[in-house]
């Protein structure tokens, strides 16, 4: 390095000593937070990523183990087919429940009564508010053979027809879940699309109409465009969500369809707490973690969500 | 901001001391269980149930009821936290075993009179691997009977009693109660087919054992899977078939099959179901109002086997085990033994005296308010100990079934029993559904057991 | 939204056929919502042996309190209830303060290692639960927090998502007025305290919402660290009132109408709440943060 460099250097880190020094109460605020995150987040998944390359006994001494416990499932077809039935409904499921918010957001704002949206915005946010296990049963016993589903369908369709056993169809389990997925979730979507839709300045619209634009190309050329901040939020949290679908999966699967929705987390409740196989369990999580993180990153990279202006 | 954070905080520790109990020692040491399904419905009454559980033992007693008790005894352990008995399961059972996480305690049983005289030895049979038993029971498990709405046979012109134990004589049975009762949501038959939830009284019909069972070679089989059990898979194709099988038997789960068997919905009329369940569907309707002309379950043993016997199967054993770490293994059998007599049985279904029930003068046993509502049961609804008398009797209908139990026996113990769970049923629906040839199915079955290791042929 | 000249109001409208696809969707929404909702209210106050009927019931045949009576007489529903009152609302309102302390910090422009922070706090978000699963407990263990308040109030007592929140609510708020107040010599603190949070409210409110959702209906932090009845929160009770191990051989179950009051009593804060809190949500959840 050139003496002129090393000034250089020099002068940067003490400019960035300063920058420091100016905001160490800053620093100070965020001690605890840090702290907390350290404690509570950093340091048991530390322990959890030491223990996927050990051998786990629940009494007794564990042995160092290597990659056995990655190789256990990597080997494993199960955890192959894990993997695709996880990455096939998550990524369904988020389409799904992108597009199903969405227009429910843009719907609600052409509603003009405020006691109507209010109302449906609320009813369509309440699935939210409820654990997978009462609205999983509510479906099931909906799709069921004496249901409501099946029950219409008899009333279009006479006598003749014979009933579906929709939750033991193979070939319909993964849309079911994508489904009920997405009606659950979409509520949330959608209260996160329409805080953005209705910060958008009316003046926009207003010009646009002047211009002679109908209702559709306003919202195809003002609102879409003007709501992109949130979409890019929206799609990064989905994709952290992607792979962590476990209650519903468990709540609704069974055998018949199991093979075709059973995901990575619900292998892992089955290896790790069902049957005490602590190892290939935390490995499995590992690769969980560092699928997550990869699908972030991407996602992240591709569409800079977090760059500010 | 500062101040309301401080008040919080003070708030919070404060309110935390709550939670700190002390106890006081007792003789012969201090004994610490994790339990499940035993012991008080609440706090109260799981102290209550310590304490009288402490004062027969010579001990002091510690409990704790985790929520979510498998994980919970995963974590602890995993911990290293020290339990002298923990509350198991037969598949737990049999993974904790492999670990190598359970004392042994075979020598501690062949040691108690009480052990080895007030269990029958078929019991402690069940329990070894290896030769050697990890655990002591909990209750005593009972079995699995045909349950049948003895009202809606009668209307269909049928004695319950006149039923012929065979396939056919089944078919028959169901073929007239679809007769009797034309409504598109009853079907005469239901059962679990997803869990395969129970087959063994047809099963038995070929002869053939539920689980995985070792040939004359000592290789594992699953005998449902084998072409012997094809008969049975046509039988249910055909009940299916004819409309005669809920085609909700895919996907129901216990639940709501008994839902469908109860005295308000009254859309099936034949399962199969624990023997106490019979007494629980004719409890429920008694006290809803609903009399016996209108609604009665009543059970039988199913179809008869090759033999000319019958063919039931046993509940997997709910049991207590005491870890390797545990501290004190004495105290641990202690309790153990006093669970297998007629006073800690009376604890463990009737519950907490002078709680839970009151003993008069003349030895007349009466249930308290509290006691009724939790119906006989504080973890052993029939205590393990072969003499045990309960003083209050039985629901309608449960004594006939209980006739039966010497028909049944336990499944061989597997550590996967889900995965095996899982695969017999999909097929079984795959197959019954029509979707795939009895044989090619069985195949099918067979290969998918053998790939995930859950038998060998 | 202004609309002032009716030829503008016209032509802000979708067309008829749009307006009716609009409608049948937001009524299928409405319906497939509301139905399921109704049979559980329907359920909840029906008698025991009704409660058992099979499929979807939306009407009485015989009304009844009797569920209700049962979960608070019998199953004790009272003392999880205050329980979980309890630690939500003191552990809420600690997480939306520092939240907002944190989400501030993210907000100075051209703090260094702002990227640094913001990446160690977003990387909490993607850690499964089953990874620390067992690693939870011993840290609760070894911290003492084991069948405690304040065990049940620490953990997941702050999230990267609200602390997210804020910082995209305060992102819309003007910078300058803070680089001014600074250069006047303003602590960090006042400005925090006067210009930032006396505009925020509907940013705290939002924050409030989500984590009191989050933790009213938290489960797998109770389950690991509580094995005295007396500290179970409601979900807890609701497991455990729902609990089957695999040989219950004839244990009388709770009633399903008792099962679907616990439901009810345990959804009906959260309603309540919502309905106060929807007024903010809409300005609180814009994580677009638009700066005009």
């Amino acid at each position: 390095m050139t003496p002129a460099g090393k000034t250089r250097r020099r002068n940067r880190t003490g400019k960035l000593w300063r920058r420091v020094k100016r905001y160490r109460f800053i620093y100070l605020m965020t001690l605890p937070v840090l702290a907390y995150f350290l404690v509570f987040s950093y340091y048991p998944m530390a322990l959890g990523i030491y223990n996927s390359f050990r051998e786990v006994k629940l009494l007794g001494a564990a042995s160092f183990a290597g990659l056995n416990n990655y190789r256990t499932i990597f080997s494993s077809p199960v955890y192959i087919q894990a993997f695709v039935n996880t990455v096939a409904v998550g990524s369904g499921k988020f389409l799904l429940q992108f597009i199903w918010g969405l227009l429910l957001a843009v719907l609600l704002n052409e509603v003009h009564r405020k006691a109507v949206r209010s109302a449906f915005q609320t009813v369509s946010y309440v699935p939210y508010l409820l654990s997978w296990s009462v609205v999983g049963s509510i479906w099931i016993t909906l799709l069921s053979p004496s249901g409501l589903v099946n029950g219409l369908a008899q009333l279009f369709q006479g006598d003749s027809y014979r009933k579906i056993v929709f939750m033991s169809e193979r070939s319909h389990a993964r849309a079911i879940m994508i489904f009920t997925g997405a009606w659950k979730d979409s509520g949330y979507t959608a209260a996160l699309f329409l805080a953005a839709i209705i910060s958008i300045n009316p003046v926009l619209y207003e010009a646009a109409s002047i211009d002679g634009a109908t209702r559709l190309q306003q919202i195809r050329h003002i609102l879409i465009p003007s709501i992109r901040p949130t979409v890019k939020v929206v799609v990064v949290l989905g994709m952290m969500g992607l792979l962590r679908n476990f209650d519903q999966i468990f709540v609704m699967a069974n055998s018949s369809i199991l093979d075709k929705v059973r995901n990575l987390l619900y292998l892992i409740y089955n290896e790790g707490i069902v049957q005490f196989r602590i190892g290939p369990a935390s490995a499995a999580a590992c690769v969980v973690l560092l699928a997550t993180m990869a699908i972030s990153f991407t996602v992240r990279h591709l569409i800079r969500y977090d760059q500010l202006s | 901001m500062k101040k309301i954070l401080s008040v919080l905080l003070a708030v919070t520790l404060l309110t935390g001391l709550f939670a700190v109990t002390s106890l006081a020692e007792a003789d012969g040491g201090a004994v610490r269980m994790l339990v499940a399904v035993t012991g008080g419905k609440d706090a109260e009454e799981m102290a209550l149930f310590a304490q009288a559980l402490g004062e027969a033992t010579g001990l002091t007693i510690e409990m704790e009821k985790p929520a979510d008790y498998n994980t919970t005894l995963m974590q602890k352990l995993s911990a290293g936290e020290s339990y002298d008995l923990i509350y198991l399961n037969a598949d737990m059972y049999m993974n904790l075993v492999q670990q190598g996480a359970l004392t042994d305690l075979t020598d501690f049983i062949s040691a108690s009179e009480i052990l080895t005289n007030n269990v029958p030895p078929s019991e402690w049979e069940d329990l070894k691997v290896d030769g050697r038993i990890c655990a002591g029971f909990n209750k005593r498990e009972l079995h699995i009977v045909v349950n049948l709405n003895k009202v809606m046979l009668e209307a269909a012109g049928i004695d319950y009693k006149a039923v012929e134990p065979t396939l056919d004589g089944y078919y028959q049975t169901f073929k007239a109660l679809r007769a009797a009762n034309g409504s598109p949501d009853f079907y005469p038959f239901n059962t679990v087919l997803s869990q395969n939830w129970d087959l063994q009284p047809w099963m038995s019909a070929a002869g053939l054992k539920g689980g995985v069972v070792a040939d004359e070679d000592g290789l594992t089989y699953v005998p449902y899977a084998t072409d012997a059990a094809a008969p049975v898979w046509e039988w249910f194709k055909k009940l299916y078939d004819e409309n005669l099988l809920d085609p909700s038997s895919f996907v129901d789960g216990t639940g709501d099959m008994r839902n469908k068997m109860n005295a308000a919905s009254r859309l099936t009329a034949v399962d199969v179901d624990w023997a106490a369940w019979v007494g629980l569907h004719n409890a429920n309707a008694a006290a809803g109002g609903v009399s016996t002309q209108d609604y009665e379950i009543v059970s039988l043993p199913g179809c008869r086997t090759p033999e000319g016997a019958y063919r039931l199967r046993k509940g997997s054993a709910s049991l207590f085990a005491v870890p390797v770490n545990a501290s004190n293994v004495e105290g641990a059998v202690k309790v153990l033994e006093y669970f297998a007599t007629q006073e800690g049985g009376l604890l463990l279904s009737l519950g907490i005296p002078g709680h839970d029930y009151t003993v008069d003068n003349d030895g007349n046993y009466t249930l308290t308010e509290i006691g009724a509502s939790h119906a006989m049961d504080h973890g052993a609804p029939v205590p393990i100990y072969t003499g045990f008398v309960n003083p209050i009797g039985l629901n309608l209908g449960v004594e006939e079934a209980l006739t039966y139990i010497d028909y049944a026996g336990i499944e061989t113990i597997i550590a996967n029993e889900n995965d095996y769970k899982s695969i017999v049923g999909k097929w079984a629906i795959s197959m019954v559904r029509g979707e795939i040839g009895i044989p090619e199915g069985l195949a099918a079955m067979r290969s998918e057991l053998v790939a995930m290791g859950i038998c060998q042929k | 939204m202004a609309r002032k000249s009716s030829g503008l109001w016209r032509r802000n409208e979708l067309t008829a056929p749009q307006k009716a696809v609009m409608w049948l969707f937001l009524l299928f929404v409405g319906i497939t919502t509301f139905l399921p909702m109704w049979n559980v209210i329907v359920v909840s106050t029906t008698t025991a042996l009704e409660s058992t009927r099979s499929g979807i019931v939306l009407w009485w045949r015989q009304f009844s309190l009797e569920g209700f009576q049962y979960v608070f007489s019998v199953c004790k529903l009272g003392r999880p209830f205050f329980n979980s009152f309890l630690v939500t609302t003191v552990g809420t309102v600690i997480q939306v303060f520092l939240s907002s302390i944190a989400g501030y910090v993210l907000v100075q422009r051209d703090l260094p290692f702002r990227g640094a922070i913001t990446s160690f706090i977003l990387l909490t978000m993607m850690i499964p639960g089953d990874l620390t699963m067992i690693s939870i407990y011993q840290l609760n263990r070894d911290l003492k927090l084991l069948n405690t308040y304040q065990g049940l109030i620490l953990n997941g007592l702050i999230s990267g998502f609200s602390i997210l929140l804020m910082r995209n609510y305060f992102e819309s708020i003007s910078y300058t007025l803070s680089e001014s107040a600074r250069i006047d010599g303003a602590s960090e603190m006042r400005i925090f305290a006067r210009i930032y949070m006396p505009v925020s409210l509907p940013g705290l409110a939002t924050v409030f919402f989500m984590e009191y959702v989050g933790k009213w209906n938290g489960i797998t932090i109770p389950a690991a660290i509580l094995t005295n009845e007396n500290m179970y929160t409601l979900p807890l009770k609701l497991k455990a009132m729902i609990l089957t191990t695999s040989s219950v051989s004839g244990t009388a179950q709770i009633p399903d109408n008792a099962i679907m009051a616990a439901i009810v009593i345990s959804a009906a804060p959260l309603l309540i709440i919502y309905v106060f809190a929807q007024k903010f949500l809409l300005a609180g959840l814009n994580l677009g943060a638009t700066k005009e």
